[in-house]
């Protein structure tokens, strides 16, 4: 049986934050799974995941995203990563409604308008797109920022507990949206505060 | 992005349109300065684009300007407030000669024997005198006795370093000699001498009282006068007294070099001294066939000393360093 | 590759602009010979330089404080007229300072002090009341973009505990306020010269005209080798992303009487001020038609004027946001340093270098000049661009890394630094309106010069035109200012 192609390869990972040091992590996810990294408030989900995106630096270990390595010689923008991102506080920019941004991220390459309303209409959002940040409460907020994130088209999204703000009703609606995503070939990687049944999870440690 | 920055700054401005014209570099008192430049073009259809000083203190002025535009020149006629920085301008071979029959009525004495520059228009150097209502203070009939202890702290001059006077200074020096001239910055500063940021401020200083005494110009006291102050006003007669007259000058190497002899003639002819003589700036005609406007100041009246400008001009720099260094170094 | 020219792109009119012309004109003049380095500034300009630092730092210190205080009742109480309070206070710091110097020895006369303490206690008053209302108006617009939960827990407190509260908050960006009008106030020389202090910029003026340009030339790099180091250390807090999010309406401000009462007294000075110049400019019945003549040509000259000034401005603000979105430390250095020294030396190197390579049709046109106010403006620049990265949420810039680079610098976060460039650009309108030193050097024959104008108006003591004038800059400083006042309230 063929290995099936890795979306991401993260390998003895170990990132500094101040003066704690996260890792070494070691992981792997395959082209339309998911993973998530669990551990205690503090242990360090949000800094692997702002590593692996390249938005804080690594202090040693490789990361391999659709098989190329991200951390070799020449640093590789995280808008070049091929992924989405959906941070743990609101990024929303309160300048543009929220089917601007999704048609800004996506470019020529990610959803266009008439996906990103059938996406909203997932999500529950489909009256909301053409407000701006401001005008959205803040499960709502969270909502339309997956949907941003999955418009984009990068193959890897990185999700920092990304149903924090969200009743049942919300939680179900984003999980079924995600679940088609991978079906259509994304892969996931989540930071969450509990593991939940039906996600593998990676069990992440710091030291001080 | 720097090739449409540089489209920005390139559109920012518009050009004027192609008539005879000629450019006018003044650093006389612009409410003045204006209305005879616009009298000019009337009479002659010669647009005037002038540039105004401002107060010496404030930027490097005028003469730099033109110093600076050496390469290309732009300026067609200079019109300078004083004749020194005019000499050394004329030194430095950035002037040519005037036409000869420009000025013709002013005599040798105001002008540059090489014709370069010639003077017009005349301020003296005065003291302005707090007003006798409020106290008795005698006229000083020389520089020397604002070193007089009666009037310790209450003598005020304007910044050395600049305007007409650094050219008294400078003046001063040509006469008296380095020594003598350093004695007499250190009797100032022994009688502490107040020292203001122009001629104007040490006048209103005097105003105000905050100082008897204040070494300026006619032109810095007779413009309050007419506003209705009481100030009165002395010459330094004992050492002769100071003129110093507004020059007229040709660029080298200018842009409109016949519309600028044009201007240059017609700014020296007598009318326009009679003019400036008038104006609140009561300046004093130097020109024989001119005449003296009631309440105006005539040279004969005053008697000036005769001044080697060239000498005086060489003493400019050693005078003001002098100056900064005894007079406003702590 | 890409990182250099983030770095030069921005650079390319301070390197010709400033750099090139003044490092020629300085070899030129012999201030880098040999000899010339022999000759290096005497202890006679250590005082001067000593004067200048004590001046320009405590007048830094005092208007930062003044202008924290305004921005911290401001922007932590509500009540009405405070639009108008923002207007006037703003609308006096865009009147030149001649005017203003004119105005306060009217109304103070000079010999209502001692001579020795007034000469630097005035220059230092002086400068502190001109620029509080720039610190003011530069920590309201931070405080547009405090981070909403912030904000609203500030709100629940009481009124008192909320304002010092605020106040502590704001400290840090006052302590750099006071950093970037040290640099602005370094080069002053106008304000101290009507106080009698003389300032480093003066004496560098000085040797220049007297014959003596190479010392000149040392002193003013004198003053960059000192200043560098600092400027430099200023924009350290780049490398460390802020966090920061818009921090809502006016709902929940206490309402403070005291506040109201701070503030009427703030701005008496301002209104005293207007009224001073509308009293004097006010016509006598035979003046009626000379007074409307100027009164018309003074709004003239504005607007004619204003468009270059906006671009000018427009232009410098731009590359200052450019470089610290780029993180160019090294770039925001150079942007800073044209602004220490005084606007006379760039423009004497743009004239006697630069100028005699330009195509002669450009001598009609404000290029040169252009070029000039736009190296003088860096330090503001490089502020408003400072400020404006560090308060872009650390999430929203995290979410723009992932788009391309062109579009997350373009749609995401130039417009969410408008809300601090967009003051910054109408404040360096004022300065550029208000610059008479390279003015005179640079502006063609005949370019209308509101400043230059009127400080030829008051050496000559026509009173009632510089008057007339100065009215119609403040009346249009006080639309301008309603122009940045509007989100600063709105508060989104």
């Amino acid at each position: 049986m063929l290995e099936q192609a890795a979306a991401l390869e993260v390998d003895q990972l170990v990132v500094q934050r101040g003066s704690t040091r996260i890792g070494p992590v070691t992981l792997k996810i395959g082209c339309g799974s998911r993973l998530a990294l669990t551990g205690p408030t503090g242990a360090g989900k949000s800094s692997v995941l702002l590593a692996v995106a390249g938005l804080l630096p690594i202090r040693s270990g490789s990361v391999v995203i659709d098989g190329k390595s991200m951390t070799g010689g020449s640093s590789i923008e995280p808008w070049q990563r091929g992924i989405s991102w959906l941070g743990q506080e609101r990024g929303l920019w309160p300048h543009l409604t929220v089917e601007a941004q999704c048609l800004l991220v996506g470019g020529s390459t990610g959803k266009n308008r008439d996906q990103v309303r059938t996406l909203a209409v997932d999500l529950d959002i489909a009256d909301l797109i053409d407000r701006r940040p401001g005008q959205l409460s803040g499960g709502e907020a969270q909502r339309a920022e997956l949907l941003r994130a999955v418009c984009s088209p990068g193959s890897l999204l990185l999700l920092d507990e990304p149903f924090s703000a969200q009743n049942e009703a919300g939680r179900g609606l984003m999980k079924q949206l995600l679940d088609r995503e991978c079906e259509q070939g994304k892969s996931l990687l989540l930071a969450l505060h509990d593991t939940q049944e039906e996600i593998e999870s990676v069990q992440i440690q710091s030291e001080i | 992005m720097r090739w449409w920055l540089f489209g920005l700054v390139l559109i920012a401005g518009c050009s004027p349109d192609g008539a005879q014209s000629v450019t006018v570099y003044c650093s006389h008192d612009r409410s003045h300065s204006e209305k005879i430049l616009d009298q000019f073009e009337q009479e002659t259809g010669i647009r005037v684009d002038a540039v105004y000083d401002t107060e010496a203190t404030k930027t490097v002025g005028l003469a730099q300007r033109i110093r600076s535009e050496r390469k290309r020149p732009r300026c067609d006629v200079h019109w300078s407030n004083e004749p020194l920085r005019a000499v050394l301008l004329a030194q430095e071979g950035l002037y040519r000669s005037l036409p000869s029959s420009a000025g013709v009525g002013i005599g040798a004495r105001w002008r540059d024997p090489q014709n370069l520059w010639c003077g017009f228009a005349a301020r003296a150097r005065a003291v302005a005198i707090f007003p006798p209502s409020a106290t008795r203070v005698d006229a000083p009939d020389s520089v020397h006795q604002l070193a007089d202890p009666g009037l310790l702290g209450k003598v005020v001059i304007a910044d050395p370093r600049f305007g007409t006077t650094g050219s008294h200074l400078a003046i001063l020096r040509a006469r008296l000699g380095p020594d003598r001239f350093r004695r007499l910055l250190q009797s100032w500063k022994t009688n502490q001498i107040q020292v203001a940021s122009s001629n104007s401020a040490s006048r209103d200083r005097v105003i105000s009282g905050e100082a008897w005494i204040g070494l300026t110009d006619t032109d810095d006291i007779e413009v309050v006068r007419r506003r209705g102050v009481e100030i009165d006003e002395g010459f330094l007669a004992g050492d002769g007294v100071i003129l110093l007259p507004n020059v007229i000058a040709l660029v080298k190497g200018s842009p409109h070099p016949e519309e600028a002899e044009q201007l240059a003639s017609w700014l020296l002819r007598s009318e326009v001294e009679e003019w400036l003589a008038a104006s609140p700036s009561r300046q004093i005609a130097l020109s024989h066939d001119a005449v003296v406007p009631e309440g105006g100041l005539g040279i004969a009246q005053l008697d000036p000393i005769e001044i080697d400008w060239v000498e005086a001009a060489s003493q400019l720099r050693d005078a003001v360093f002098e100056a900064e260094r005894i007079l406003l170094n702590p | 590759m890409n990182r250099l020219v983030g770095l030069l792109s921005p650079l390319v009119l301070v390197m010709f602009g400033f750099y090139i012309p003044i490092i020629w004109v300085a070899i030129e003049d012999g201030a880098l010979s040999l000899e010339g380095i022999r000759a290096l500034p005497g202890s006679g300009d250590a005082p001067v330089i000593l004067a200048t630092i004590r001046v320009a730092g405590l007048a830094a210190l005092l208007a930062t404080a003044i202008g924290w205080l305004d921005a911290v009742l401001l922007a932590g109480t509500r009540g009405r007229w405070r639009s108008i309070v923002v207007i006037l206070l703003l609308a006096s710091f865009l009147i030149p300072p001649a005017a203003l110097a004119s105005a306060v020895q009217a109304c103070i006369g000079s010999s209502s002090l001692r001579v020795t303490v007034r000469d630097e206690l005035g220059a230092v008053l002086m400068l502190a009341l001109r620029w509080a209302p720039m610190a003011a108006a530069m920590l309201l617009g931070a405080a547009t973009m405090w981070p909403l939960a912030q904000e609203r827990s500030l709100r629940t407190l009481p009124p008192l505990a909320a304002l010092l509260t605020r106040a502590r908050a704001m400290l840090p960006g006052a302590l750099r306020c006071a950093g970037l009008l040290l640099l602005l106030l370094i080069p002053a020389a106008e304000l101290p010269s009507y106080a009698g202090v003389e300032t480093v910029s003066q004496r560098i003026l000085i040797r220049l005209t007297v014959g003596d340009p190479a010392a000149g030339w040392q002193l003013a790099f004198l003053l960059v080798v000192l200043a560098s180091p600092a400027i430099f250390l200023l924009t350290r807090a780049l490398e460390d992303p802020s966090r920061s999010r818009r921090g809502g309406g006016i709902e929940g401000l206490p309402k403070v009487i005291w506040a109201d009462r701070i503030l009427l007294v703030r701005v008496l000075p301002a209104v005293a001020l207007i009224m001073i110049l509308a009293i004097t400019a006010w016509p006598r019945a035979s003046e009626l038609a000379v007074a409307g003549d100027e009164l018309l040509s003074a709004a003239l000259a504005i607007g004619q004027e204003l468009p270059r000034a906006l671009l000018a401005s427009l232009v410098a603000v731009l590359c200052g946001w450019r470089l610290a979105d780029g993180g160019h430390r090294i770039g925001l250095l150079l942007l800073c340093l044209p602004t220490l020294l005084p606007g006379s030396l760039g423009a004497i190197a743009l004239v006697s270098t630069v100028r005699p390579m330009l195509p002669p049709f450009l001598d009609d046109l404000p290029f040169l000049l252009t070029v000039a106010q736009i190296c003088k403006l860096g330090a503001l620049a490089a502020a408003a661009g400072f400020v404006a990265t560090r308060v872009l949420p650390a999430a929203e810039r995290d979410a723009a890394s992932l788009i391309p680079p062109t579009t997350a610098r373009w749609r995401v976060r130039f417009p969410r630094a408008l809300p601090v460039l967009v003051p910054a650009v109408v404040i360096g309108i004022a300065l550029v309106m208000g610059e008479v030193e390279s003015t005179l050097l640079l502006a063609p024959p005949g370019h209308p010069s509101t400043a230059l104008e009127l400080h030829q108006l008051l050496h000559f003591r026509n009173d009632e035109q510089a008057a007339r004038l100065a009215l119609m800059l403040a009346l249009f400083g006080a639309s301008m200012s309603a122009l940045i006042v509007k989100p600063w309230r709105r508060g989104e």
